[in-house]
C-alpha cells in the first residue's frame, strides 16, 4: 500500500511542479545564466590575455639605447618620455614604467647602470606584463655580464655557479584546469539549489495554503509523504544538474582555450562522473530543503531559511581555493568537500579513486535519512499543522 | 460507531476539553454546536487523530484513534475547517489525488468522482485549475475530496459556512444521500435552522464540556425554551457565566 501511496505523492508533486511556472524559472534559469556568465568571463579572459601578450607597452624615461633595443627586439613596445613617470604611476595614470639613468658622456661605459621598474603591485593587471619585462631585464643583465667577463678572457660560467632551470610537468589539460577552478562550485550550487522552490512549495506551501491538514487526514504515514516529496525534489534537482552539465559541456567545447595554450577536454565520461558525484549532493539537498521547508510557515520564510544551503558548497570551495595543495583522504567522506575535490580532478582529466563514489553515498545516506526522518516527525506535529 | 470516551485536552494551562463523552451512531447525522472557542474543532481534530487527547480515548468502529491513527483515519472522510486546495491541479485532479491516497482503484475512483461531480453540480469546474475558485467552488471540491472514498464516517467542520443558497442545498442533499447510504455524519455548524432540518441528534459543547445531547426537541425541552437557538444560547451562557 505504501508503495502505491509513495508513487501517487511523487506523481502529484511532479505534476504540480511542472505547472508551477515561478518555481520552474527559479530552478532552470540559474544554470542557464550561470553557465552564460561563466562562458562570457572565460571568453573575455582569453581575449584579454591574447591582447596583452601581443602588446606590452612600457613607458621609459632616461637613456639606455642598448637596453631599449633589447626590449624592442623582444616585442616590447617602448614609449620614451621626457618627464619622470614616477608620479604618473603613483596617480594611476600609467600602469607601470621603466626609469633608466642617463650617465654623462665622460663616464666609464662599463660602469653598472641602473634600471628601476615602477609599478603598483596592488593592481592585478600589471603582474603579467611587469613579470615579462622583469624577466627580460634579468636576461639582459646576464648577457651583458657574460660579455664583460668574456672580454677579459674568462669563462661566463664563472659568474653563473648555479644553473637554474624550471620544468613544469603539468599537461596542457592540467593547466586548463586552473581556469576551471570555479566550475565545481557552480555545479554544487546547482545541485543544492535546484529544487529549492519546489521543496518550499511541497512543505511550507502546504502549510500556507492550508492543505497540509487535509493531506495528513488521509491514511498515509508521514515518512511515505515525505519520501514521495523528496523523490520528486530529487528528480527535479537532477534535471537541473543535467541541464547545467549539458550547457557547460557545450560552453567548454566552443571556448577557444587553445589560443592561450591550454587544453580543456571534458568528455562524456568525465561528465558522467560529475553527474554521479553530484547525485548524493542532490539527495542531501532535497532532504535538507524539505526539513527546513516544513519548519517554515510560508513560502517566503522557506526561501529565507533555505538561503543558507547556498553557503554550504562555498565552504569547501574557499578551503580548496586558499589551500590548493591541501588534500587528505578523509575529504572524500565530507559531503561537498569530497565532491569539490573529485569534480576538480574530473575536469582535469583525472579519474577519482574507485572508492570515492562509495564514500559519497555512505556519507550522504545518513545525512539524508536523518533530515527526512526529522521532516517526517515535524510534519505530524500539531504546532506545524495548525501553527 | 464513533465513541468518544472521557476525552480531555489541555493546551498549557488552558483546558480545551474536559472529560467529554459522546457517540455518533450508525447512519445518523449528528450536529455539533458550540460558541467560537468552545472546543468543537479540537474535538474534531482528536477524532481524526491529528491532535492527541491528554486523557481518554476515541474509538471508531472498534479501532482506537490513539493506538491506530492511520487505520482509524481510513474509516473517516473529513472536511477540516478552512481546508486548502492544490491550485495547480484541476478540481477533478484534487479529488482524484486524495482518492488514490485512500487506496481506491482507478475504476472505483472514476465512478465515485463522476457521481460526486454530478451531485454537487461541479461539471463546469471539474477540469479547471483550482486557482481562482470562488468560495462555493472551493467548498464543493474539498467536500467531494473528503468523501470520494465513500467513508463510513464523515466529519465536516462548518461545511456550509459562507456558501450561497444553491451550494448549501447541494451540500444538504449530499448529506442526506450519505445518511440514506448508511453512513454517519458529524458536522459542526453555527446555523441553527440547518441543524434542526438535517440532524437526528445534536451535541452542544460549552467551555470544553458536553452540556446537552439528544434529539432537537429533547434539547429544547431540557433547556426549557421554545427553540433550538434559545436552548443553545441559554446552555452556552449558563456554562460561560459559571
Amino acid at each position: 500500500m505504501w508503495r502505491k501511496q509513495f508513487l501517487q505523492v511523487w506523481l502529484k508533486e511532479i505534476k504540480d511542479a511542472v505547472r508551477d511556472k515561478r518555481a520552474m524559472k527559479l530552478a532552470f534559469l540559474p544554470p542557464v545564466y550561470m553557465v552564460a556568465f561563466f562562458a562570457l568571463g572565460i571568453g573575455l579572459a582569453i581575449h584579454f590575455q591574447n591582447t596583452e601578450e601581443r602588446n606590452i607597452e612600457i613607458t621609459a624615461y632616461g637613456n639606455n639605447p642598448a637596453l631599449i633595443a633589447w626590449l624592442r627586439e623582444n616585442k616590447i613596445t617602448v614609449n620614451p618620455v621626457d618627464a619622470d613617470p614616477y608620479p604618473k604611476v603613483e596617480k594611476g595614470e600609467v600602469d607601470y614604467a621603466l626609469i633608466l639613468d642617463s650617465p654623462s658622456k665622460s663616464a666609464n661605459p662599463r660602469q653598472p647602470r641602473s634600471a628601476t621598474l615602477v609599478y603598483n603591485a596592488s593592481n592585478q593587471n600589471v603582474h603579467g606584463p611587469v613579470g615579462q619585462v622583469r624577466q627580460l631585464l634579468y636576461q639582459y643583465n646576464g648577457t651583458q655580464a657574460a660579455l664583460n667577463v668574456l672580454a677579459r678572457g674568462l669563462s661566463p660560467k664563472l659568474i653563473n655557479p648555479l644553473s637554474i632551470r624550471e620544468a613544469n610537468v603539468a599537461t596542457d589539460q592540467q593547466m586548463g584546469g586552473l581556469i576551471l577552478s570555479g566550475v565545481p562550485l557552480l555545479l554544487l550550487m546547482c545541485a543544492m539549489m535546484g529544487s529549492m522552490g519546489f521543496a518550499a512549495d511541497m512543505t511550507a506551501g502546504e502549510r500556507e495554503r492550508r492543505s497540509l491538514e487535509a493531506l495528513l487526514i488521509n491514511p498515509v504515514s508521514a515518512p511515505t509523504l515525505i519520501a514521495g516529496k523528496w523523490a520528486a525534489a530529487l528528480l527535479l534537482t537532477l534535471a537541473v544538474v543535467l541541464l547545467c552539465l549539458l550547457l557547460l559541456a557545450v560552453a567548454l567545447y566552443f571556448l577557444p582555450f587553445n589560443q592561450i595554450g591550454l587544453r580543456v577536454a571534458v568528455g562524456p565520461g568525465a561528465l558522467f562522473g560529475v553527474f554521479m558525484a553530484l547525485m548524493p549532493v542532490a539527495c542531501i539537498a532535497g532532504s535538507l530543503q524539505l526539513m527546513l521547508g516544513i519548519l517554515s510557515r510560508s513560502f517566503k520564510d522557506a526561501q529565507t531559511y533555505m538561503g543558507f544551503l547556498i553557503i554550504l558548497p562555498m565552504v569547501p570551495f574557499f578551503i580548496m581555493m586558499t589551500n590548493p595543495g591541501l588534500y587528505q583522504g578523509w575529504h572524500l567522506w565530507v559531503p561537498m568537500l569530497g565532491q569539490q575535490t573529485v569534480l576538480k580532478g574530473l575536469l582535469l582529466g583525472e579519474a577519482p579513486p574507485f572508492w570515492a563514489y562509495l564514500a559519497f553515498w555512505l556519507s550522504a545516506i545518513p545525512v539524508t535519512a536523518l533530515a527526512l526522518w526529522g521532516a517526517a516527525r515535524q510534519m505530524r506535529r500539531a504546532k506545524i499543522i495548525y501553527g | 460507531m464513533i465513541e468518544i470516551n472521557n476525552v480531555s485536552k489541555t493546551f498549557g494551562s488552558l483546558r480545551a476539553l474536559d472529560n467529554l463523552s459522546a457517540c455518533v451512531g450508525e447512519g445518523e447525522i449528528v450536529g455539533l454546536l458550540g460558541l467560537n472557542g468552545a472546543g468543537k474543532s479540537t474535538l474534531m481534530r482528536m477524532i481524526y487523530g491529528l491532535v492527541e487527547p491528554t486523557a481518554g480515548d476515541i474509538v471508531i468502529n472498534g479501532t482506537s484513534v490513539v493506538e491506530h491513527p492511520e487505520k482509524a483515519r481510513s474509516l473517516l472522510g473529513v472536511l477540516p475547517d478552512n481546508a486548502g486546495l492544490y491550485k495547480r491541479l484541476s478540481a477533478r485532479e484534487n479529488i482524484e489525488y486524495f482518492g488514490r491516497l485512500q487506496g481506491l482503484s482507478e475504476t472505483e475512483l472514476a465512478e465515485s468522482c463522476d457521481e460526486l461531480i454530478d451531485i454537487l453540480g461541479m461539471n463546469s469546474i471539474a477540469g479547471r485549475y483550482a486557482d481562482g475558485f470562488s468560495l462555493g467552488e472551493r467548498m464543493k471540491t474539498v467536500l467531494a475530496r473528503a468523501i470520494v472514498h465513500r467513508p463510513k464516517y464523515i466529519l465536516l467542520d462548518e461545511p456550509t459556512n459562507g456558501l450561497d443558497v444553491i451550494t448549501t442545498r447541494a451540500v444538504r442533499t449530499l448529506l442526506r444521500e450519505q445518511k440514506a447510504a448508511g453512513r454517519s455524519v458529524l458536522f459542526s455548524s453555527h446555523l441553527m435552522y440547518e441543524v434542526e432540518n438535517l440532524c437526528d441528534r445534536v451535541l452542544i459543547i460549552a467551555g470544553g464540556k458536553l452540556v446537552a445531547e439528544g434529539r432537537v426537541e429533547q434539547v429544547v425541552q431540557q433547556a426549557q425554551t421554545q427553540s433550538l437557538e434559545e436552548a443553545f444560547v441559554r446552555l452556552s451562557e449558563a456554562t460561560h457565566v459559571a
